[in-house]
């Protein structure tokens, strides 16, 4: 019985090895999207592989290896956000762009800019949304929420960033608002 | 929507992926679950040992803290809203002029506190302590730590304002601080009925109502006179209305720079806000936030000339009401960093020595330092720096990236008297100046007084 097991573990190993060298450019990349730091990039990866392969048995549908870990990234992402929160806050001086609660001031940016100084929740709406491309019922699986919270929230985070486009992002925008 | 689709995909898939570096760091990973799986039962064997100790060294700690805190210190300690607030609120707490509430609304097995209230004619502020059911996964449910908080706040049943936020302090792993606050609460008086109404915390919708009344601070003095002073190139200074409360100082302000030094670095247009206490002693205030209508504000100009008008609020950390402001621009050597919450900000290069009699910050205008005094409450120290620039020298802990400012300085003659919150530890301690140039404009300097 135990060499049974020994060798369907084994097999689930070399498993959950070839389909995470399929997957890892992908993940290396939507961690850097938070991060915009390789070895803080690395160091997500790193992590999120870490809990991945000690959680691998319990995912019982293989074909989900990609959502399950993309959620698995992200998670490890905000995670290293929120502790080195910790860490960056200390820091002497620094300068929010944003500062200025009451100035209404809005700035023609581009998109990477302003998907740079997006939440790390809005980030992750747009990454599921829009670069993985599930469907909002899909995000709301993945997110554990209700489909309506969602798609106020993609609406929410749509808004802002027609608003950062200035004029030139309007028309762009609705044609996105119409598909959420 | 394919242009937008497309756009995002590529701002991912552009990313440049460090192949050997990823696969070796994947490999790595893989190699260490794998033996990280092989000691778990070894593991669990020592974690009963390794509980006892804690609990031993958390009893030794808890007592040795309980033992040296004084009574006033630990109010403050245990304040939210002293740990969290600006300077004036701060200073509220050490006067003990806040009303302590201690509210609880229980929902959904999610605890709501209001813990504290401060009103004045300036503002309202409330402390909560947010605890959250241990099953909770906090993550997947907000993809945030901290759970967001929507409700609503009434005044004599009349919605005065909605919130909703996602800011918390964390206190442990459940349990959440924050702070509420309203402004414009001139028409809020002491027996209005305030009533806060929490509909969803992190998701979960439910009913957190509290009514209470707040002890108010009275003081408020407007001042509608205002003064415009101009230099000899033209450069202009404008302060309109000053209204002052306890814990603020708010004033209208315009700035006209049309020529100054080029500007390089990372530039950014300050005021210094000094607040002179009766003997002369020059408390440096903060400001709590600066504010703008104008269509792309210069608070980080570009170029000359450049006209800036703001409304700014400062934090008063010292019951003065004489203030001198002075505008001056900033350029700092900076490096560009990832705030966690999103955005770009900037860290400021530092020029650190070893706080010691004879260390020397060499600054484009040096820095010596000629004696540390430890007093009871505070250490001093005494410096030479050029009297015009107008920021002092900072205090850190060496290899720690949070640092001391000055409460306080006195300019003799010979030397400038520099005020700190008390040190421990010297030794390990540096003193600092940000590798800045700072353009000043003494001639534009306004002082005002509020009583």
């Amino acid at each position: 019985m135990s060499k049974i097991r020994s060798f369907f573990k084994l097999s689930e190993e070399h498993n959950f090895e070839e389909l995470i060298k399929a997957e890892q450019a992908k993940l290396y990349k939507i961690a850097y999207s938070y991060v915009k730091n390789e070895q803080d990039a690395l160091d997500i990866v790193q992590d999120a592989v870490i809990k991945g392969y000690k959680s691998y048995h319990k995912l019982n549908e293989k074909n989900y290896f990609s959502t399950w870990m993309t959620r698995i990234v992200i998670n490890s992402s905000i995670d290293f956000l929120r502790k080195s929160k910790d860490v960056i806050s200390l820091e002497s001086e620094w300068f929010d762009t944003g500062r200025n609660e009451e100035n209404k001031t809005i700035v023609k940016m581009d998109l990477e800019k302003i998907f740079n100084e997006l939440k790390p929740e809005q980030k992750t709406l747009l990454i599921l949304r829009f670069y993985s491309g599930y469907t909002v019922p899909e995000i709301a699986n993945i997110l554990e929420k209700r489909e309506g919270t969602i798609k106020s929230q993609l609406h929410r985070t749509l808004s802002e960033v027609k608003k950062k486009l200035g004029n030139e992002g309007g028309e762009y925008y609705e044609e996105v608002s119409g598909r959420c | 929507m394919k242009k937008f689709q497309g756009d995002v995909k590529n701002l991912i898939d552009n990313v440049s992926v460090p192949t050997n570096r990823l696969n070796n760091t994947v490999n790595q990973a893989i190699e260490t679950a794998k033996s990280q799986k092989n000691v778990r039962f070894h593991k669990k064997q020592k974690l009963w040992a390794s509980v006892a100790s804690m609990l031993v060294l958390a009893l030794g700690s808890l007592l040795l803290t309980t033992h040296f805190l004084g009574a006033a210190d630990k109010q403050e300690q245990e304040s939210i809203l002293y740990a969290q607030g600006h300077a004036g609120l701060q200073r509220m707490v050490e006067e003990d002029r806040q009303t302590n509430l201690s509210l609880v609304a229980l929902d959904k097995n999610i605890k709501v506190t209001i813990e504290e209230g401060y009103l004045d004619n300036s503002e309202l502020a409330l402390s909560m302590t947010i605890n959250m059911p241990q099953n909770m996964n906090l993550y997947s449910n907000s993809n945030m730590y901290e759970p967001t908080l929507h409700g609503e706040l009434f005044v004599n049943g009349i919605s005065r304002s909605n919130f909703s936020y996602s800011h918390h302090s964390i206190k442990h792993d459940y349990t959440f601080e924050t702070i509420y606050t309203l402004d414009q609460t001139r028409n809020i008086q002491e027996n209005d009925e305030i009533t806060i109404e929490i509909d969803n915390i992190n998701g979960v919708d439910g009913n957190w109502r509290f009514s209470f009344h707040l002890e108010k601070e009275e003081e408020y003095i407007e001042n509608r006179d205002y003064t415009t002073v101009e230099d000899a190139i033209g450069n202009s200074f404008y302060i309109g209305t000053k209204r002052l409360s306890p814990t603020l100082l708010e004033f209208t302000a315009k700035t006209t720079i049309v020529e100054g030094e080029p500007l390089e670095g990372f530039s950014t247009y300050e005021m210094s806000v000094i607040a002179i206490g009766d003997d002369g002693e020059m408390f440096i205030q903060d400001w709590y936030s600066r504010g703008s209508n104008q269509y792309e504000a210069p608070y980080h100009p570009e170029e000359f000339p450049f006209t800036l008008g703001e409304s700014v609020k400062v934090s008063r950390s010292v019951d003065a009401y004489t203030y001198r402001v002075t505008p001056y621009i900033a350029s700092y050597n900076a490096r560009e960093v990832i705030i966690p919450d999103g955005g770009i900000g900037y860290n400021w290069d530092r020029i650190a020595v070893p706080l010691e009699k004879g260390a020397i910050i060499s600054t484009e205008s040096p820095v010596e330092v000629l004696a540390i005094i430890q007093e009871e409450e505070h250490t001093i120290v005494h410096i030479t720096m050029d009297p015009s620039i107008p920021v002092m020298p900072r205090i850190a802990e060496r290899g720690s990236k949070d640092h001391t400012k000055a409460i306080s300085y006195k300019i003799n003659d010979n030397f400038i008297e520099v005020k700190y919150p008390k040190l421990e530890e010297l030794k390990s301690q540096e003193i600092f100046m940000f590798d800045a140039t700072y353009q000043v404009f003494p001639e534009l300097t306004q002082k005002f007084s509020l009583k």
